[in-house]
């Protein structure tokens, strides 16, 4: 008897020790401070700037402003339907990865932002703001080896001015 | 006599009490991608005109109203009848846009969406088409209007009007037979539950009493709600129209709010008798029969005189998306298929799930079109199957599973077929993916060559022209499909590291363990090769190709989404490097047609592939926009005149030349 109540709570503990870590996976994530701010500060002499159509662009405020509003789902589904106008537009995937760390997928948001990484610009601002959801999204997912590799490539989105003599 | 009408009595009772707590099964249904209309979209007034009335609008040469669009020196004027979307809800609006040389050169709004059109159902057995809706979503006119042509004493009476009773049954015995009803609105919502398709005096009297004892059990506006959901409007083939939402989109594709008057009377009168006044074969008795209901109206004050003159001017005004020749029942294959991984079939009846799918219509119906002329191009006796998704969203857009409306076997989803040479941009993937030293300058030997198998023989391949080229370079076998030379590559890669490396893209290798799979020796349906271009057209984004973008409940809450995910790590850019040879073979290769007969300006990329005797014909190919898997053959598999590049490239190229 005394064995089945010791298995009991061995069983509670195990279970609250789950629902403990499952939390704490589920980190809050401000974007705009750990992913926005700090990429805009880039200072790359090369800024790539991917052309969209003004309707994509529309739908991207619209996305921003759910998210502001913490209607993340309603956001994906704003961007997924400006990805079917731009379906290759590295802003739009850019924005998805982003979304989707907000709404703790980070797996969706890994998928995204390796996207932007493997085929979006590779200089100025997008360049590191997509590495940095990637390192972001790898931490959390406890993939140490891609978050290192994501963190290193953050200066190669950096072309410095040359030196003036 | 008292101890029958007891039990009678009860029994009665019994059944008004599982018609007031009856719950309808609503089939979930699937819609079409909605079209996107902004500026710098590419879009032909053709497929906008074929988009409007897959939807049901008309066509008018005055100013649009709700349903209506007018097309005038270039430009459209449209007046959308609005969509509720789970992200957001589209009103009923204005657009007008200016299209030249084939885009969207203006609109207005600068972002609109036109309404999804519905391709699918997810049907009970009895095949009921029905959404409900609640009573003051239905226009004031046709609430009355239905009391004023069905059942004048409906707000007094208590389910059973003797007034009608009398008149009807003076008439019957008049005529020695049943000529008319008289039952109440009551009377006749009993009658469709209780699905009697009968008229004799005993089911009369049976109505009769569910009908009054179904009054002390529900208000009159219930009755009336439950009425407009149940009553049965006409038959679209083997699915029967039921309640008034399914009515107003199966005869005008129009939401209810959005009928006019005209519109209502014509429904009110068509429950007299659906298959009689159907108004599709018999237009002018539908008509006539309106024109008695619109005068009843203005009898009865439903409407004025003002009203009943415009309406009687107006013409029935049928939707026209009825006679369009699409067929989405291929399509709704995939999504079936794709659909059941998260919900149960009875969850698909039952519940009203909205799916949403990534079928673009005009796509389907050119895809069609080209399957369907399959015979015209070549052998009668050969069979089509064709896909076409979005080269880098990786979205299905179309499906042709036959050449023929009648066949009932999906090939495109079902038909395993070797895929010949259609694997060897895997082969020299994989080689630039897991050999060090390998590029496409590297050399390969094209020369007769002999490979001992696990069964103790041995197999010596050869060219599909019967030469041997000698040292050539891997960009140089591949677009020219040198078989000696992609198996020279194939066994420096081994074939266990190849088969693994096919794991990773999804496809499981079940018994072939022979060198052969450098050449194609497995089985394949086209949808799964569809997904694994998917990978060359999207640069390694996508490995699947999705039917479903998201699923919502009737309240719009999101139940589920597509998700991407990959299992693959290539590196871009030696897809990149198979992509460029794959555009050699559309111009130097043995897909050159596609640029020199058929003159597709692309830049067009892609791969021919053809089994032993022309079993299988093979091309799948894409440009920046479109990804397309064809299969031509014959299903006793036995041999066709055809290679890759006269048979399935064939049909390839009316697509790609039909698609813009």
């Amino acid at each position: 008897m005394q064995n089945h109540n010791t298995n009991k709570t061995l069983l509670a503990a195990l279970m609250a020790c789950l629902l403990f870590t499952s939390c704490s996976n589920r980190k809050v994530v401000d974007v705009d401070e750990t992913i926005r701010d700090p990429s805009a500060e880039n200072g790359s002499l090369i800024q790539v700037n991917p052309m969209i159509p003004n309707a994509v662009s529309l739908l991207l405020l619209e996305s921003d402003e759910l998210v502001s509003q913490g209607q993340a789902t309603q956001a994906i589904l704003t961007l997924k339907r400006a990805l079917s106008i731009s379906p290759g537009s590295a802003l739009v995937q850019q924005h998805l990865a982003e979304v989707y760390l907000v709404e703790a997928a980070y797996k969706e948001a890994m998928y995204w932002s390796t996207l932007v990484v493997n085929q979006g610009p590779d200089q100025g601002e997008l360049c590191e703001r997509s590495r940095r959801t990637q390192a972001l999204a790898a931490e959390l997912l406890g993939q140490v080896e891609v978050q290192a590799r994501a963190l290193e490539s953050i200066d190669s989105c950096t072309t410095a001015k040359p030196a003036q003599y | 006599m008292a101890g029958l009408f007891v039990p009678w009595y009860f029994y009665i009772n019994y059944i008004t009490d599982t018609i007031v707590q009856d719950q309808w099964d609503v089939p979930s249904v699937a819609y079409a991608r909605p079209l996107e209309l902004y500026e710098g979209l590419n879009l032909s007034p053709e497929a906008l005109t074929f988009e409007l009335d897959l939807l049901g609008y008309q066509s008018t040469s005055s100013a649009p109203q709700t349903g209506q669009y007018l097309f005038n020196n270039n430009t459209f004027t449209i007046q959308s009848k609005g969509f509720q979307f789970p992200d957001l809800s589209t009103p009923a609006q204005k657009i007008s846009l200016t299209i030249q040389n084939d885009k969207v050169v203006s609109v207005t709004p600068r972002l609109a969406r036109l309404e999804p059109h519905i391709i699918g159902r997810f049907f009970t057995s009895d095949f009921e088409n029905r959404l409900p809706i609640v009573l003051n979503a239905i226009p004031d006119t046709m609430i009355k209007g239905l009391q004023a042509v069905e059942d004048r004493d409906f707000k007094n009476h208590h389910g059973v009007s003797w007034f009608g009773i009398l008149r009807a049954a003076v008439k019957n015995i008049l005529a020695g037979e049943v000529v008319q009803g008289g039952s109440t609105i009551t009377q006749q919502l009993v009658k469709n539950k209780l699905r009697y398709h009968q008229t004799s005096f005993l089911r009369k009297a049976h109505e009769a009493l569910a009908a009054s004892i179904l009054e002390t059990k529900m208000t009159k506006a219930e009755i009336l709600e439950s009425y407009f959901n149940e009553v049965y409007w006409g038959q679209d083939g083997k699915v029967a129209v039921h309640g008034v939402v399914e009515a107003a989109q199966f005869y005008f594709a129009k939401p209810v709010s959005q009928l006019n008057v005209a519109d209502q009377a014509l429904l009110i009168g068509v429950i007299k008798g659906p298959s009689w006044y159907n108004p599709y074969r018999q237009t002018k008795r539908a008509l006539l029969r309106r024109d008695v209901v619109l005068d009843v109206w203005l009898e009865t004050g439903v409407i004025n005189a003002k009203q009943h003159q415009l309406a009687k001017k107006t013409p029935l005004g049928l939707s026209k998306s009825r006679q369009l020749k699409t067929n989405f029942d291929d399509f709704m294959d995939v999504v079936r298929q794709q659909i059941k991984k998260q919900f149960s079939l009875g969850d698909l009846k039952r519940d009203g799930l909205r799916i949403f799918t990534t079928m673009d219509p005009y796509v389907q119906y050119k895809t069609t079109q080209t399957a369907r002329k399959t015979s015209q191009w070549l052998d009668a006796e050969v069979e089509s199957a064709i896909l076409v998704s979005g080269a880098k969203s990786g979205e299905l857009l179309a499906v042709s599973g036959s050449k023929t409306a009648a066949s009932q076997y999906n090939r495109a989803l079902f038909a395993k077929r070797q895929i010949g040479s259609l694997i060897k941009p895997l082969v020299y993937l994989s080689g630039l993916e897991l050999l060090p030293t390998f590029d496409l300058n590297s050399t390969l030997k094209d020369m007769p060559l002999t490979v001992p198998t696990n069964d103790q023989k041995i197999w010596q391949p050869k060219n599909w022209d019967g030469n041997a080229l000698g040292p050539i370079s891997a960009t140089q076998a591949l677009v020219q499909s040198r078989n000696q030379a992609t198996v020279d590559l194939g066994l420096k890669i081994t074939l266990r590291k190849f088969i693994n490396f096919l794991k990773q893209m999804g496809i499981q290798v079940q018994r072939n363990r022979h060198p052969a799979l450098f050449l194609g020796a497995i089985e394949l349906t086209p949808f799964e090769v569809q997904h694994v271009f998917g990978i060359f057209s999207s640069r390694g984004a996508n490995q699947f190709v999705n039917a479903i973008r998201y699923v919502a409940d009737q309240d719009n809450k999101i139940l589920g989404r597509s998700q991407q995910s990959t299992s693959h790590q290539l590196a871009t850019q030696n897809i990149d490097s198979i992509n460029q040879a794959m555009h050699q073979v559309t111009t130097e290769g043995t897909a050159r047609k596609l640029t020199s007969t058929f003159q597709l300006s692309g830049p067009l990329f892609g791969k021919t592939g053809t089994t032993n005797a022309g079993k299988d014909s093979w091309y799948a190919g894409f440009d920046h926009h479109y990804l397309a898997t064809v299969w031509v053959g014959r299903d006793d598999n036995r041999a066709t005149p055809y290679s890759g590049s006269n048979g399935a490239l064939v049909l390839w190229g009316h697509l790609f030349k039909n698609l813009y």
